[in-house]
């Protein structure tokens, strides 16, 4: 019953959204504000009908109503009560029903906040994004309604995927979809902004915190995912260039471009059109991700549904991207440059080198997940682009970055002198030198990870130089003691300061992509009972195998347990038990590795098979240096957007309550 | 204002070029596959690192523990066996279930253009930033950028811009 009316709910939800954009556009062109206000009024309402939508579903859940066809695909008696709720977004159909909600949040968060200056803009930004909404939720209701039912309910349902019952996939995919459906705002203000003609800053400072907090979820969920991946899928990496790992990638990094080539805008009224585009393409990958990761048009690991959605987002692909190029090619004689360029070499020049270069670097991926579509349209033969190509021309465009990143702080706006920068690259370059020193003075021989190590180790040391650079300069001219110094060059520039934590997240994630990709260890062994075999620094003993209780009462757990030594030593490093969990409902089994070893180094073990009640058994282990790095990266990256987008300023100051008029954030 | 330096075009395009020319050095240097250390026990395994999982999309046959995976990772172990080299033994899963099995697609024929489509990607987009920065530095229509709240620095000193920005905060 509360689900038919979760049902109701999201159709009623679909036809405010509708009404919600025909109200603003009416509103608009009659210069009427009763039709915006309405129109907006609407536009809010969606979120609260599209939540008891989820709420409707969540009841089918929690009450095992197997009469509901996706309820007994995704859940089943044993099911325990936290994925229950989250098997809301364990499938296709309820995860659209999911990501509708986090979109109508976003466009009540939008809808709610102070409309002053940029009132014009209103109607056209609740109707860009209330027309996207009703897309998504007519697309829902259309080829993937979860609320659909059986004439013939089973008895008992299917359960949840045996690998999305992680603590990952508790997380990850609202992130990923908060990543993506947040993106949404900023771009309808600039659709906004250019379909008023006020193509000046007025967008960029109302979106770009939008943004920002668009790109953190999606970066979150990207690494989330990565992590996801390497706990549940039995294959010791974290990142395999699937079309679904893709698919947010490319916008993170083209939403990256924006939000650096956006200061440029701010700082010296430069490079507008750029920006327009970049937002337009930003949102146009947003699309796109949303339809490899939700339509399956990409066979991959996590697509785990086929639909006809596929025809339909491409047909939103193909109106967006219109709507865009439109837009932007009609309105570029508005969007002058206040300035001009002094020089190539200078915080401009640099920033558009290094939009070019994410820019391309997101071409290459784009080119790389659709090119096997494309061969199997052209001639039939299905190829697959795996890993290798995406290192090989990836990859390198990214190292480029990373070297950028460590310079581009230090030139200055409108023009830099290149002894200036090499001077203040002394001691950074010098420490870099050292590390490499070291390195070698240890026994590392390959050239490739020298270089790549010495361009982190330089980045990181002139970013955190930055922070020494500036609490320098305080304590020596106002005479703070250094911790009061931090505090204020922090709070004096939040975005700047903020900025530069996430830079040194991205070299720490840099550091240990090197480590696992240049010297991770791996191999595949047959072990008798007792016996064992070495890898790397360490030796590994087969103690035995058995049947344990498994963690969920629908699967038979077997476990090994294996004992971890040093191979020179022979001290314990510690004991793991691999175990391969099997679900007879979903005839799938799925492989959990254990771990052991130290923070810069994990031993990673997967048992793979075995004969004779465990006489023999197949162990795959993995040996993953620095690996850790990456998820302390993806920590103090979320660290570093929290400086820059909290508002650290006391409430009092003038210059605070200013800004927060100009950007919008509604007052307490 | 004036439009200093491109007067030169010369000083804007060196360091440009200098970077690009960097990037294409790593990437001819850079390969991470080479890097992996191989298992000179285990030829199974480094022939199932060239192959594409039938079952796990994207992932390699060595990397992925599903039942048909082991199934190949067996038919590998039995060629190897016969007698077969490494080389023949991709060769046959080539012929057999196509080009889509391997994990790195062939540089030659039609897959050529996946391997050179991301450097005229690259290349159009360097010539597209140079047209227009140069676009960007003659001047523009004369407006008053009241706006701007940059300092003229004339001096280049890193910690002068910094105590600029310290004094302005105590005003």
């Amino acid at each position: 019953m509360l689900t038919d009316v979760g049902q109701i709910a999201y159709f009623l939800a679909f036809v405010l959204s509708l009404y919600g954009a025909g109200a603003s556009l009416i509103g608009a062109h009659r210069n009427d504000d009763r039709f915006v206000q309405s129109g907006r009024i609407a536009a809010m309402l969606t979120f609260p009908l599209v939540f008891v939508a989820c709420l409707g579903l969540w009841y089918a859940l929690l009450t095992a109503d197997f009469g509901v066809t996706y309820v007994a695909e995704v859940s089943s008696l044993s099911t325990p009560l936290l994925f229950r709720i989250t098997a809301l977004w364990g499938s296709q159909d309820g995860s659209m029903l999911f990501w509708c909600l986090i979109m109508a949040a976003f466009i009540f968060a939008a809808m709610l906040r102070m409309w002053r200056e940029d009132k014009s803009l209103l109607p056209y930004v609740t109707a860009s994004m209330t027309l996207v909404l009703a897309f998504f939720i007519g697309a829902n209701l259309i080829a993937a309604n979860p609320f659909v039912r059986s004439a013939f309910p089973p008895q008992d349902g299917r359960g949840l995927d045996p690998l999305l019952r992680h603590p990952g996939m508790i997380f990850h995919p609202p992130m990923l979809y908060a990543g993506f459906t947040g993106l949404l705002v900023p771009f309808a203000f600039c659709i906004a902004s250019l379909i008023t003609r006020r193509t000046d800053n007025l967008w960029l400072r109302a979106s770009r915190r939008w943004m920002l907090v668009g790109w953190v979820f999606l970066g979150a969920g990207i690494i989330l995912g990565g992590r996801w991946a390497h706990d549940v899928l039995g294959w010791g990496g974290y990142w395999g260039w699937d079309p679904v790992e893709n698919g947010p990638l490319i916008p993170w990094l083209i939403g990256t471009a924006f939000l650096h080539s956006a200061m440029i805008q701010e700082k010296r009224g430069m490079f507008k059109n750029w920006n327009v585009f970049l937002m337009l393409l930003t949102f146009s990958s947003v699309i796109w991700g949303t339809a490899v990761v939700r339509s399956g048009v990409l066979t991959s690991v996590h697509a785990f549904a086929q639909s006809d959605l596929g025809p339909m987002f491409l047909g939103l692909i193909i109106v967006v991207l219109g709507v865009s190029l439109y837009l932007w090619l009609s309105r570029l004689d508005t969007l002058h440059s206040e300035n001009t360029l002094d020089a190539a070499f200078s915080r401009e020049g640099i920033f558009m080198l290094q939009n070019v270069i994410f820019l391309s670097t997101a071409l290459t991926i784009f080119i790389g997940t659709v090119f096997p579509i494309i061969t199997e349209a052209v001639n039939g033969t299905k190829i697959t682009v795996g890993p290798p190509f995406f290192n090989e021309v990836a990859v390198p465009q990214m190292v480029v970055l990373v070297f950028l990143m460590g310079i581009a702080p230090l030139l200055a706006w409108r023009k830099s002198s290149v002894k200036a920068v090499s001077r203040m690259s002394a001691i950074p370059a010098a420490i870099s030198f050292l590390v490499v020193v070291v390195l070698i003075a240890t026994g590392t021989k390959q050239v490739i990870p020298l270089i790549l190590f010495a361009l982190c180790t330089y980045t990181f040391v002139q970013t955190v130089m930055e922070y020494f650079r500036g609490v320098v300069a305080r304590v020596r001219t106002i005479g703070e003691n250094v911790p009061t110094a931090l505090w204020h060059l922090v709070q004096r520039n939040q975005q700047r300061y903020g900025g530069y934590l996430v830079h040194l997240g991205v070299v720490l994630i840099a550091i240990g992509a090197t480590g696992k990709g240049f010297y991770g260890l791996d191999t595949l062994r047959n072990v008798n009972l007792n016996d064992s075999f070495t890898l790397g620094n360490y030796r590994f003993t087969y103690r035995g195998i058995q049947m344990v209780p498994c963690g969920f009462s629908d699967c038979q757990t077997v476990q090994a347990a294996v004992l971890v030594t040093s191979a020179t030593d022979g001290h314990v490093i510690g004991g793991v038990y691999p175990h391969r969990d099997y679900y007879p409902s979903q005839q799938q089994t799925s492989t959990i590795a254990d771990t052991t070893g130290s923070f810069n180094e994990e031993v990673y073990v997967i048992l793979g098979d075995w004969v004779n009640d465990g006489a023999t058994a197949t162990f795959q282990v993995y040996i993953n240096p620095l690996i850790n790095w990456i998820w302390v990266g993806g920590v103090v990256l979320i660290l570093g957007f929290l400086v820059a987008f909290w508002r650290l300023e006391p409430e009092t100051e003038t210059r605070s309550v200013k800004s927060m008029r100009v950007i919008g954030v509604p007052s307490p | 204002m004036r439009s200093i330096r491109f007067t030169r075009p010369g000083s804007m395009i060196s360091p440009l070029l200098l970077v690009l020319l960097f990037a294409l050095m790593t990437g001819m240097v850079y390969s991470p596959a080479r890097a992996q250390t191989p298992n000179p026990n285990d030829q199974v395994y480094s022939v199932a690192k060239q192959l594409n999982c039938p079952t796990c999309a994207g992932r390699n046959l060595a990397d992925c523990p599903t039942d048909t995976c082991m199934q190949w990772k067996k038919e590998i172990q039995d060629q190897l066996q016969q007698g077969k080299t490494p080389q023949q033994v991709i060769s046959y899963f080539k012929a057999r279930f196509g080009p889509g099995v391997l994990q790195e697609p062939p540089k030659q024929g039609a897959i050529l253009i996946l391997w050179l489509l991301p450097v005229f990607g690259l290349l159009a987009l360097t010539l597209g930033a140079v047209v227009f920065l140069k676009r960007v530095s003659r001047p523009a229509p004369i407006r008053v950028t009241g706006s701007s709240s940059i300092h003229d620095t004339n001096n280049d000193s890193y910690v002068q811009r910094l105590e600029d920005e310290v004094r302005e905060s105590r005003e």
